[in-house]
């Protein structure tokens, strides 16, 4: 389970979360809120990407910053600037390479992707962009799965499979994988940013506010 | 006579159109080449700082070496040598300056102006010569210069030269890989074989440099009739062989060759650190081959010094990539320390060539392969803490290399 721990973090003018502790256990969440407000920042911590100013962010009791916890998280972000100077192939190669698994043809060929194979990062346009994103996200399929407005961009047929998809990926029974938890037992676990109604309206997701939930969670006794 | 009037009336205002047409393109190579020169500020601010005198020299030597091509007297060998060097300085400086030149970034933009093509083609030339200088328009001159048909028949090989050079320029704009076969294959194979050529009288000197440079006209005019299909033939094979790989085994194997792959797409910081080797490199070798001596040991590790700064250089890049895609590389498995390690394989692999053409051509002291690395090595530290004054420690370094060496 993903856990923050008295977390601080503040950009020169700016304090987006102060002495904030939470503990993410449901398996899908899904978190909304004003544009800019951090939601973003967040994911980036829980992945590992943007280091917190103090405090400690784990998921199952790794620091998220440690190569063996990022092994099992997957993110999908605009903010994560893709290499474009590689192909699309190239770089699902790499990290393929990287987690040592196989290249991902089931999700190439649910999203659409195998044509676009050989075109350049920088060649792809704003929805193709966001299904190489997802794709790399997906592609080892992480335990805990960080996936920033997943939906925008996307065409019609890629966005019902997209949601079909992480509905059935914390499922045992699901076609995405027979094994859905690690050898503790620990599930997997999705959270979700986006402002979409195809995820806000969602009752399999739990849905929370970025500002109640920081506001709630923010332990100033202690600063 | 209306008529003849709006015609000249639409003839004016395509004119003018035209020029300023001209102007825009002029403006957008302005702003592109300042563009390049920001991102590589921090290394030009010094060398314009440190070779102030030596930068304009450094050019001029460029110049001097036509001197060494325009002599008759001056052996096969040499000649092939000096002519290599000099294309290319020239596909180096026009290639550097390509996407300037051609207005690429504004590509679509510039599709939508409604100007006749002369004047796109003509703005392509006057910017092409400006931007290649006197390197490109020298030899033209020199050639232009002829006074008379004898001569010209004895200097014919110059003339063919200064085509070669132009055409070289013109290549290098139009063609959009590297020009192996006239850059690459044709001068080492002439290289090879002029070992062999006995030159025992100026006609046979004569003979040679015209067949030469008519030959090496021939590689240009080849590589370009082919270069299309050959370019084809390359992607088809390179995709064909991305594709077909699909599983790898070993962890952190690969970074090396994503990083090559910027590296190689990273045109401007590349070429003119390898221009800036060549012209020292050039320098040197004409001072040498005139003075019919050696560097002595100041002045090797003084060069020595200058490649290590250009080389170390390299570093910028890497810290400027690490900026740019800071959140994807935190996201893949490699560690920091193995990504420096793959980082700087590059400035390692250059540092190898410079030493090789440093004992090899300059024949430097054999000191060179201990003071050479460690130089460029401080000088990448210098650059990840001390970005601004990076040159301080290797400065004090070579400084503390030359006292040593003059006290003892």
């Amino acid at each position: 389970m993903l856990n923050f721990d008295l977390v601080d973090k503040r950009f020169t003018n700016r304090v987006i979360l102060s002495q904030f502790s939470y503990q993410f256990s449901q398996p899908h969440y899904c978190i909304s809120g004003k544009n800019g407000i951090g939601k973003t920042t967040l994911l980036l911590m829980a992945a590992g990407l943007e280091s917190p100013n103090d405090g400690v962010i784990t998921f199952n009791q790794h620091s998220v910053l440690t190569i063996n916890a990022k092994k099992n998280i997957g993110i999908s972000s605009d903010k994560v600037l893709l290499p474009e100077f590689l192909t699309a192939h190239q770089l699902i190669s790499f990290h393929c390479q990287q987690h040592q698994i196989s290249y991902p043809d089931y999700l190439l060929t649910s999203l659409n992707f195998t044509e676009l194979l050989p075109n350049k990062v920088s060649e792809l346009s704003l929805g193709n962009n966001k299904k190489l994103s997802l794709i790399l996200a997906l592609a080892h399929q992480p335990k805990c799965l960080l996936l920033d407005e997943p939906s925008t961009g996307l065409d019609y047929d890629s966005r019902a499979w997209l949601l079909d998809y992480l509905h059935s990926y914390t499922n045992t029974s699901g076609n995405v994988s027979s094994n859905n938890s690690d050898k503790n037992g620990s599930q997997r676990q999705i959270i979700v940013t986006s402002h979409e109604d195809d995820f806000l309206q969602d009752t399999y997701y739990t849905q929370l506010s970025f500002a109640e939930l920081v506001e709630t969670n923010t332990n100033l006794n202690k600063v | 006579m209306l008529s003849d009037n709006k015609k000249t009336h639409q003839t004016l205002a395509l004119n003018y159109l035209g020029l300023g047409y001209l102007g825009l393109r002029y403006q957008i190579y302005q702003q592109q080449l300042k563009a390049m020169f920001t991102a590589l500020a921090q290394m030009l601010y010094f060398f314009m700082m440190a070779l102030y005198l030596a930068l304009p020299a450094m050019f001029l030597s460029a110049l001097i070496s036509l001197s060494v091509i325009a002599d008759i007297n001056t052996d096969l060998l040499e000649r092939v040598g000096y002519q290599w060097g000099y294309f290319l300085l020239i596909f180096l400086l026009i290639r550097v300056q390509k996407s300037a030149i051609l207005a690429s970034q504004y590509q679509y933009f510039n599709n939508t102006l409604i100007v006749a093509n002369k004047w796109r083609i003509t703005g392509s030339i006057g910017l092409t010569l400006l931007a290649g200088n006197a390197p490109l328009l020298a030899p033209s001159l020199l050639a232009l210069w002829i006074p008379n048909v004898h001569i010209l028949m004895n200097q014919f090989y110059f003339v063919l030269f200064a085509i070669n050079v132009l055409l070289t320029a013109f290549f290098t704009l139009k063609n959009k890989s590297f020009l192996w076969l006239s850059l690459f294959i044709f001068p080492i194979t002439a290289l090879l074989l002029s070992k062999h050529a006995t030159l025992i009288t100026p006609l046979a000197s004569t003979r040679n440099a015209t067949l030469l440079n008519f030959l090496w006209l021939a590689m240009l005019l080849l590589e370009t009739l082919f270069s299309s299909y050959l370019f084809q033939l390359y992607a088809r094979l390179k995709s064909n062989f991305a594709l077909n790989k699909t599983t790898f085994s070993l962890s952190g194997k690969h970074y090396w060759q994503f990083r090559l792959i910027d590296i190689k797409q990273q045109l401007a910081p590349n070429l003119t650190r390898l221009f800036s080797l060549l012209l020292i490199i050039m320098t040197v070798l004409i001072f040498q081959s005139r003075m019919h001596a050696i560097a002595n040991i100041p002045i090797q590790l003084f060069i020595s010094y200058l490649f290590s700064l250009l080389i170390g250089s390299y570093h910028y890049d890497n810290e400027a990539f690490y900026q740019q895609y800071r959140y994807y590389l935190s996201s893949i498995l490699l560690t920091p320390k193995a990504r420096y390690f793959y980082d700087n394989l590059s400035t390692a692999f250059l540092a190898l060539i410079i030493l090789m053409v440093s004992i090899g051509l300059l024949n430097f002291n054999l000191w060179i392969l201990l003071i050479l690395p460690i130089t460029t090595a401080i000088t990448v530290i210098s650059i990840h803490y001390f970005p601004r004054n990076f040159f301080i420690a290797p400065s004090i370094f070579t400084l503390s290399l030359v006292c040593a060496y003059l006290y003892f």
